[in-house]
């Protein structure tokens, strides 16, 4: 009896990823070489090409890693998260995760993390289009509505906590300059990471602006920042404080001019 | 039936090159993108295919439609293409004669369907859902392969040439995709080309390909040969002028040399038509 369209299809994808033999059958007579000849060209391009979708979504981890090491990783990451997605942008997202329990590496915290960060510029760089809100605009705004209204950001900025000198690694393997060796840190480092134009970025942050970013990604008004900041240390110098954080955020394009705008708080 | 205007001679847009297209005034008469690069919510790929778009016609190029598939047709894949064909207003969206996964998984290859009279309705009903559900005609590009199936009941291109009559949609003939599935499987690339529809045929590929130890392998990474040279000039005696273009997508060489490539199928072209009209 004659094989339907969704036997050998289904026959084939078995052949792809977990080399079934049961696909041969399917093959007729090659002009050329075996049937399994044949088949594997197939195989190996599946392996190739995935492994090259992380490559380039992973380029300095591959560099950091070399290419046996990464392409070890990349084939056992390949046979636990095949494709699900028609897009091959979405196929490398779980990586960051997967390493977390990836046990040649589990005393790699370092890896984890440079994944971490690499997926972070990823999303970045193609996140959602929103107008930002600039400082000749902040300064048409009418202070008290301003300070009472949700901040929102830009859906490009994105927030990291590293316990390891990744972000040095990161810097040198970008400079192609050999990385320093992989340290724990004395305490958490902070990391914003955003996009401005079309460039992906990061930067540290103090403890402290790390919590006012992360309140105000939440939906806090500049007035509640300001609270927050007066509670934790300083309250004399809060104000200030809060408003040199918005500043710095507005520089770099993440605060969202639309809601402020929806809500006409002009003089 | 009108066929779409005849573009010219194009190139895939590719990001290496996107600073020395918007700076320069490269000689392509219009840009092929990949149409899921572009799938993103924002960032830099919108916003140079936008600038791009200004400048040159553009066509819109698939490689996850999985038409042949015998998973159902997937809703927010189409969505997706549909609303960036709405942004970019493309001369014609194309995608492969291939499916590509099935039961929830993409293996992001473009694989071969058995020629069977299954397999033709099958594909033939789901090109008319698609051009239903886009509102456009699309064009489906014949596909290299290294196997073929037991079970086929018709050659490789009378199922190309029925499928496109079947499903009244257009066809973008892969030269390349001829000569090496004419190599891997020992068939005359000139019956293909004989047996192909004049009135289908809207868009030519032409690319080079790798040696395999017993293959040649689709790699869209080296320049088109001397073979594909032969047989794309055998086509344009066939079909007539058609929108060509060269696709390179790996070891990607500066824009001056693709451009170099070009001008030969530009010259190529001229020729067969200086002599035709001679």
């Amino acid at each position: 009896m004659k094989p339907s369209l969704a036997d050998i299809q289904s026959n084939f994808k078995s052949a792809i990823l977990h080399g079934d033999k049961k696909f041969e059958a399917h093959i007729a007579k090659p002009a050329r070489g075996t049937k399994a000849m044949a088949l594997g060209i197939y195989q190996d391009a599946y392996k190739m090409r995935l492994t090259d979708f992380l490559s380039n979504d992973y380029e300095l981890l591959r560099e950091y890693l070399g290419d046996t090491q990464f392409a070890e990783m990349a084939l056992t990451y390949i046979a636990k998260h095949p494709s699900q997605h028609p897009n091959a942008r979405w196929f490398s997202k779980h990586l960051a995760n997967f390493l977390l329990s990836y046990s040649p590496f589990e005393h790699h915290p370092e890896i984890q993390e440079l994944a971490a960060l690499e997926l972070a510029l990823n999303s970045a760089f193609d996140a959602p289009e929103a107008e930002a809100l600039n400082l000749t605009q902040l300064a048409t705004l009418n202070p008290e509505i301003f300070s009472a209204l949700k901040l929102q950001m830009h859906l490009s900025s994105s927030r990291l906590t590293f316990k390891q000198n990744t972000t040095s690694i990161w810097s040198a393997l970008k400079c192609e300059t050999h990385p320093p060796k992989p340290h724990m840190l004395d305490t958490d480092q902070q990391i914003l990471v955003w996009r401005q134009g079309v460039d992906s970025r990061f930067r540290l942050l103090g403890d402290e602006e790390a919590m006012a970013f992360d309140v105000c990604k939440d939906g806090a008004s500049f007035s509640t920042m300001c609270e927050m900041l007066a509670f934790r240390e300083f309250p004399e110098t809060a104000a200030e404080r809060a408003a040199g954080y918005l500043r710095g955020w507005i520089e770099a394009e993440i605060v969202l001019a639309v809601p402020i705008f929806a809500a006409n708080p002009e003089k | 039936m009108k066929k779409p205007t005849n573009l010219g001679f194009g190139l895939g847009l590719r990001p290496q090159h996107y600073r020395e297209i918007l700076d320069g005034n490269p000689a392509v008469d219009w840009f092929e993108v990949i149409s899921e690069n572009y799938m993103a919510p924002g960032g830099q790929p919108l916003r140079m295919l936008d600038a791009v778009r200004e400048r040159y016609p553009v066509v819109m190029h698939g490689v996850s439609l999985s038409i042949a598939s015998t998973a159902p047709l997937d809703l927010e894949y189409l969505d997706a293409l549909k609303t960036l064909a709405k942004r970019v207003n493309p001369k014609w969206i194309s995608d492969h004669l291939c499916w590509t996964g099935v039961h929830g998984v993409n293996l992001h290859d473009l694989f071969p369907v058995p020629y069977t009279e299954e397999a033709l309705k099958h594909v033939v009903s789901r090109i008319s859902q698609v051009q239903d559900f886009l509102g456009t005609r699309i064009a489906i590009e014949n596909v290299s392969s290294y196997i073929t199936y037991e079970h086929s009941e018709m050659e490789e291109w009378d199922f190309v040439a029925e499928v496109v009559k079947r499903a009244d949609c257009w066809l973008l003939l892969d030269v390349n995709n001829v000569f090496v599935s004419g190599f891997n499987h020992d068939f005359s690339t000139h019956a293909f080309i004989e047996s192909i529809p004049v009135d289908r045929v809207v868009q030519f590929h032409l690319a080079g390909h790798s040696e395999g130890e017993q293959h040649l392998i689709d790699t869209h990474d080296q320049p088109v040969c001397e073979e594909v040279w032969q047989l794309y000039e055998r086509a344009l005696k066939k079909f007539g002028p058609v929108t060509t273009m060269i696709e390179r997508d790996d070891n990607i060489p500066p824009l001056a040399d693709l451009v170099t490539e070009l001008n030969r199928a530009r010259a190529i072209s001229a020729s067969v038509f200086s002599k035709a009209a001679a």
